[in-house]
């Protein structure tokens, strides 16, 4: 017979059920990687993910901190790494980036729930900074992508960039096939993994929306009529809003507590990302506008006071008979 | 009917019995257990201790006094069997207070005390009478409060309240035995309300019932139809509120029916000119107006994640491992909670006797949930229905921050436990929030 | 999370992998059918207003000795799938920062149709009138190109080597008085402008009306002692070199005809400075260039120029002129006899055996090809590796940005080279 303080049952979601929803959802935008990219996509989420899972263990039993849980966050830190890089990355980019992202963003903070970056962004930035990724846009190995070749000879020299052969298609556009990312531009099937989390009261819908309806209306009100009707679609593809809204906006440590500076930060985050697109590379305009969120996410929670009840003022006056008497007798008919 | 509640909380969507699946409310029959023993605590109420006025060896009779109040706040204690007195010892309640216990053993035989009898026009008692019923039948607020009535009847006359709100939101999961009474024996309760209503002078009853879940909202105002005829004066309202934990918190409740926020500490009566009486403390004023029967048994709902549950009708004073005997799947619970699954004591041992304020007992299985860092998702914000922090509370006091916590409110807490319930990091956030609120409440009014 | 919780998440993942793998197989099979027309739609709205055409072609470049510079490369069909031009990305990395232009290039790989700058990382970008100008130089124009180097750096130049005083303004021209040894005659033409020489060339006519020499020397036909460089380079180098000292006695040729301080000129260049003075002093008397060829009969001029050589070094050099073109003549004599030989069969036959020794002799220059590290180092008056007989076109540039002119030119040539070497 165990002894606990109340409460004795606890509702069926935890931190550990939490992350694999969010590794479930994760599962489509990684279909898409692997459905345009081939054999190398897999390569390279596997390996970004496990990398990340074994240097956060590492270095939680380098600390001694208290491990006895998985930290099933690390994985899905791994793959969103992944998952915004070009499948041209070269294997020893991607090790750097995670292995970064883990110590420097991660575990140098405390671990899950006290970083102050988004550990998955942060890895990114970094291989960005390091190597100028946007320097080889994006590669298409066509029927090749199932060959295991490509694992050895598609180094980033060797598969160069094959700028503007897009296709003007709405259907491939939301699948994921832009240039950029290898998962982080499939809009649709990131969609449905928005709507999973939702299903599941993971996240909220609230700010998913925010960040795509101003990123929309920013994009439409600065690029006005010159648009074609596709193009916001492709905006949003390759820009990677739509992945940043439903991963990055709600990530719970990363964000503000309060969910009305989370809201507002998700507002802001549209439009900064819609302007940041508008004026340089789409790889910016995913990571800079969360990582700035990220930045103000401590002084919110500073600022963010919850209404308290009665907020501790005494309740004089109310005649009992006159205005309460009647006033329930008006809602009783 | 528009629904009302409060703001926060939860739907209990994934929480027990409030889906459906355990319906045991619906049962008709009642189970009546006859215990072999009972002990009675002098102290099952708030404010100082009965004083006993039995000897061992004695005879007693069902429904006879065993303990006399010795005070303005104070209940008196009856016995719910008939035997003898075995013992009169010490004994150290769940809240860490001592007092005297009586201990008595059944003699099966169901002997009833002479003065229990049926009274005949229970609606011609004047007010005086009542009072003095109900101070004599040791009824205090059964929903857990275990405020004497009468003590809250007569504040409630002084500060001339107009409402008398029946509480009838047992919003806690795993507890129904007021929504059976409200079901099964609504007269009864309608009776007791009536007649606190009488004695309070109020003008309006308005019943506080959950929105779903077995409640039958025509048959309740065919109820208050037909005892409008008996109380012409008084005017019967039943509010349906949104079924959300925890809202069957008294504050919760006014702020819920009239908007206004209660500061901790400060009472519905001379505030909004309402008093707020549990269904079960109405069904109890109602057996001791008409049968004048005192408070000697209640209504347990044994239930839990083992088990199909039923509600039971126990004496006061019955054994907790007495009545797990008689439960099936008692044995494989992991935790035996005695109240609510929520806010109720987890038993360490299981023989102690059930208590006036007792609800019912909670048998779980579920293990903990795992215990992670924070993750810093702000569901315990989104949960605290008096608008703390928690998660900041929790960590302010891990550092021992006391000053930081209380500007932050926490005398506000009520103790709900739902922070605690929602948290995925299974942190105990509510228990030690609760006693940091505890303290400063203390604190403030020395 | 106990057993059941985590079959549900096990069955909902299942079905997050079915249901995208349905739905990206669907739109493949939706959009399939279209792909190459869809392809060729964007290539149009990418590249249809550099070359206009029915079908591009795209070929993914690699291994190619260009490796970074050249992107890649695209070939323009019309509709008779006849080829009617290249369209090729170049990244030029200077000092600066990086430029990617995109230009248009002919099937027969010598002209540029268009070209546009993509993307640019140097560090004064220069506004879009002036990118404008520069494009509006370079299109159309046959490559490969060079810029003219007068702006080049003008003011420390101007500073550091000051003009000579008394310069009239015009175009000037010397030549020798007669036929050398190996049937040239050389002849100087000098263009003065604000009082600054701004442009010297020097050449030599050939006897039977034929090739200069400087293009029979780029042709392999007139040839220098092993070692050196082809007569074009060195005498672009040493007319270059009078542009930017000004100064004919800064040339500091010695006695015996050479000089050391022009790289790359290792031949007797006493004839160029004697051409050279003469041409000067035509512009200190405002002898223009039509008066001049008037009145070349005359050897007026040698004899003038010989009384008034302010250095006594130079006067020596003039004295012993005729004996060291004599020498130089008779060192190249077996060469220029046999060269002269086979002249119309090197000429008709780029086949013949000779031709193929007098290539290899040549060591790779007579194509332009330069080697890195072999012979790049010494020719400093090519421009991007490319010797500047091979420049077809000289454009201004634009003066304030002077750098940004180069790069472009260089993307260019990059893109001359690597049509030559890879594509035609």
């Amino acid at each position: 017979m165990t002894l606990r303080p109340a409460p004795h049952i606890h509702r069926k979601m935890s931190s550990p059920s939490i992350y694999l929803h969010v590794l479930v959802a994760l599962i489509p935008p990684c279909v898409a990687a692997v459905f345009f990219y081939g054999i190398r996509a897999i390569v390279i989420i596997l390996w970004s993910a496990l990398l990340f899972l074994v240097s956060d263990r590492i270095i939680s039993v380098l600390i001694h901190k208290d491990t006895h849980y998985y930290d099933i966050s690390s994985i899905i830190s791994g793959i969103m790494i992944a998952l915004m890089l070009p499948a041209n990355i070269s294997m020893l980019h991607v090790f750097v980036g995670v292995i970064f992202a883990s110590v420097f963003a991660k575990q140098v903070y405390g671990g899950a729930g006290t970083n102050l970056f988004n550990p998955a962004l942060i890895g990114r930035a970094f291989i960005e900074v390091i190597y100028r990724v946007r320097d080889y846009d994006v590669v298409m190995p066509g029927k090749e992508r199932w060959v295991l070749n490509t694992l050895l000879s598609a180094s980033s020299e060797n598969l160069s960039a094959q700028t503007g052969t897009h296709f003007s298609d709405l259907t491939e556009w939301m699948m994921g096939s832009v240039p950029g990312f290898m998962g982080a531009s499939a809009v649709l099937l990131i969609f449905f993994g928005g709507v999973y989390l939702m299903l599941y009261g993971v996240i909220r819908p609230h700010e998913p929306m925010a960040v795509i309806l101003a990123f929309s209306i920013v994009y439409i009100g600065v690029t006005g009529g010159r648009t074609e009707s596709v193009g916001l679609i492709h905006a949003l593809a390759e820009s990677g809003v739509v992945f940043v809204a439903v991963f990055a906006v709600n990530d719970y440590a990363t964000s503000p507590i309060d969910t009305r500076f989370r809201f507002i930060a998700a507002l802001l985050i549209g439009i900064f990302t819609a302007v940041i697109y508008l004026l340089v590379q789409p790889i910016f305009s995913l990571l800079l506008p969360v990582l700035l969120m990220n930045l103000m996410t401590p002084i919110a929670d500073f600022y963010s006071r919850s209404k308290l009840f009665a907020q501790g003022k005494e309740v004089r006056g109310h005649k009992m008979t006159g205005e309460n008497g009647a006033r329930a007798e008006e809602v009783g008919q | 009917m528009k629904k009302l509640s409060f703001k926060k909380g939860w739907f209990p969507m994934d929480g027990l019995a409030f889906n459906g699946k355990l319906d045991f409310p619906r049962e008709p029959v009642l189970e009546v257990f006859s215990p072999r023993e009972i002990l009675l605590p002098m102290l099952q109420h708030v404010g100082s201790p009965a004083e006993p006025v039995v000897k061992i060896g004695e005879k007693v009779e069902v429904g006879q006094m065993i303990g006399r109040a010795s005070g303005p706040l104070s209940a008196p204690v009856h016995t719910g069997i008939s035997g003898t007195v075995t013992g009169i010892k010490s004994f150290e309640l769940l809240n860490r207070k001592h007092c005297l216990a009586v201990e008595i053993t059944n003699d099966h035989k169901k002997t009833i005390h002479n003065s229990i009898r049926r009274r005949e026009n229970p609606e011609q008692l004047t007010p005086a009478n009542i009072s003095k019923l109900i101070e004599f039948s040791g009824i205090v607020g059964m929903g857990g409060e275990g405020y004497p009535s009468a003590a809250k009847c007569k504040r409630a006359y002084q500060d001339g309240v107009s409402t008398l709100i029946v509480n009838a939101c047992q919003s806690e999961p795993y507890l129904s035995g007021d929504i059976h009474l409200m079901r099964e024996q609504l007269d009864r309760v309608i009776r007791g309300a009536g007649a606190l209503s009488g004695f309070c002078k109020v003008k309006n009853v308005v019943f506080c019932v959950m929105d779903k879940w077995l409640i039958e909202l025509e048959a309740i105002q065919d109820a208050f139809k037909r005892f409008q005829k008996i109380y012409p004066d008084r005017k019967f309202i039943v509010r349906v509120m949104r079924s959300r934990f925890p809202q069957g918190y008294e504050r919760l409740l006014i702020k819920a029916l009239y908007g206004i926020e209660l500061p901790a500490g400060q009472r519905p009566e001379n505030t909004v000119g309402a008093v707020v009486f549990n269904v079960s403390t109405c069904a109890a004023v109602a057996d001791m107006v008409e049968k004048n029967m005192p408070l000697v048994q209640r209504i347990i709902s044994i239930s839990g994640d083992t088990m199909q549950g039923h509600n039971m009708l126990v004496p006061i004073g019955t054994y907790v491992d007495d009545i797990l005997a008689r439960v099936p799947g008692a044995s494989s619970a992991n935790r035996i909670v005695m109240g609510g699954a929520i806010t109720g004591v987890c038993l360490e041992d299981t023989h102690v006797p059930i208590i006036k304020t007792t609800q019912g007992l909670a048998l779980v299985r579920k293990s903990d949930p795992p215990k992670t860092p924070c993750v810093h998702c702000g569901a315990c914000i989104d949960a605290c229905p008096v608008g703390l922090q928690p998660y900041l509370c929790h960590r302010l006091l891990e550092v021992g921050d006391i000053k930081a916590v209380e500007q932050l409110g926490v005398a506000e807490c009520i103790s709900c436990g739902a922070c605690s319930f929602v948290c995925p990091a299974g942190k105990e956030l509510a228990f030690a929030i609760a006693r940091a609120g505890h303290r400063s409440r203390r604190k403030e009014r020395s | 999370m106990n057993r059941s919780d985590a079959r549900k998440i096990v069955f909902s993942a299942i079905i997050m992998l079915l249901l995208s793998l349905f739905v990206l197989i669907t739109s493949a099979l939706l959009a399939n059918h279209t792909r190459q027309e869809k392809i060729q739609y964007n290539y149009r709205l990418d590249m249809g207003h550099l070359i206009d055409a029915d079908n591009y072609e795209y070929f993914e470049i690699r291994e190619s000795g260009y490796g970074d510079s050249v992107r890649d490369l695209f070939v323009a069909y019309d509709t008779n799938r006849k080829v009617i031009g290249y369209i090729l990305t170049v990244t030029v990395t200077t000092d600066e920062g990086i430029l990617a232009s995109r230009m248009a290039i002919s099937e027969t790989g010598d002209r540029l149709i268009a070209i546009e700058v993509l993307d640019s990382e140097i560090i004064s970008l220069p506004s879009q009138d002036i990118i404008e100008e520069l494009i509006s130089q370079l299109q159309g124009a046959r490559i490969p190109v060079a810029l003219q180097r007068e702006y080049e750096d003008e003011e420390l130049i101007y500073s550091e080597y000051p003009s000579v005083e008394g310069l009239n303004d015009g175009v000037f021209y010397a030549e020798n008085i007669d036929f050398d040894s190996s049937g040239y005659k050389d002849y100087v033409e000098l263009i003065v402008k604000n009082g600054r020489i701004i442009s010297v060339v020097w050449d030599a006519a050939a006897k039977d009306g034929g090739k200069n020499r400087a293009q029979s020397s780029v042709d392999g036909e007139y040839k220098m002692p092993e070692g050196q460089q082809i007569w074009a380079v060195q005498s672009y180098a040493m007319s270059n070199m009078l542009v930017k000292v000004q100064d004919l006695d800064k040339l500091a040729i010695k006695s015996d005809g050479y000089t050391e301080i022009v790289d790359g000129v290792e031949m007797k260049v006493n004839v160029f400075y004697r051409l050279a003075k003469e041409c000067v002093d035509n512009s200190k008397n405002n002898i223009t260039k039509e008066s001049t060829v008037e009145e070349t009969s005359t050897d007026e001029s040698f004899s003038d120029s010989g009384e008034n050589a302010p250095v006594p070094e130079i006067s020596e050099v003039s004295v012993a002129d005729e004996s060291e073109v004599s020498e130089a003549a008779e060192s190249e004599n077996d060469l220029d006899s046999e060269q002269s030989m086979h002249e119309s069969q090197s000429q008709t036959e780029s086949t013949s055996s000779e031709t193929t020794t007098v290539e290899m002799d040549m060591g790779g220059v007579e194509d332009g090809v330069v080697v890195p590290g072999e012979m790049g180092d010494n020719l400093i008056e090519s421009v991007d590796g490319l010797p500047l007989s091979e420049i077809r076109t000289q454009i201004l540039g634009v003066d304030t940005a002077m750098a940004f002119s180069d790069t472009l030119v260089s993307a260019v040539n990059t893109a001359y080279k690597y049509m030559r070497d890879y594509v035609l």
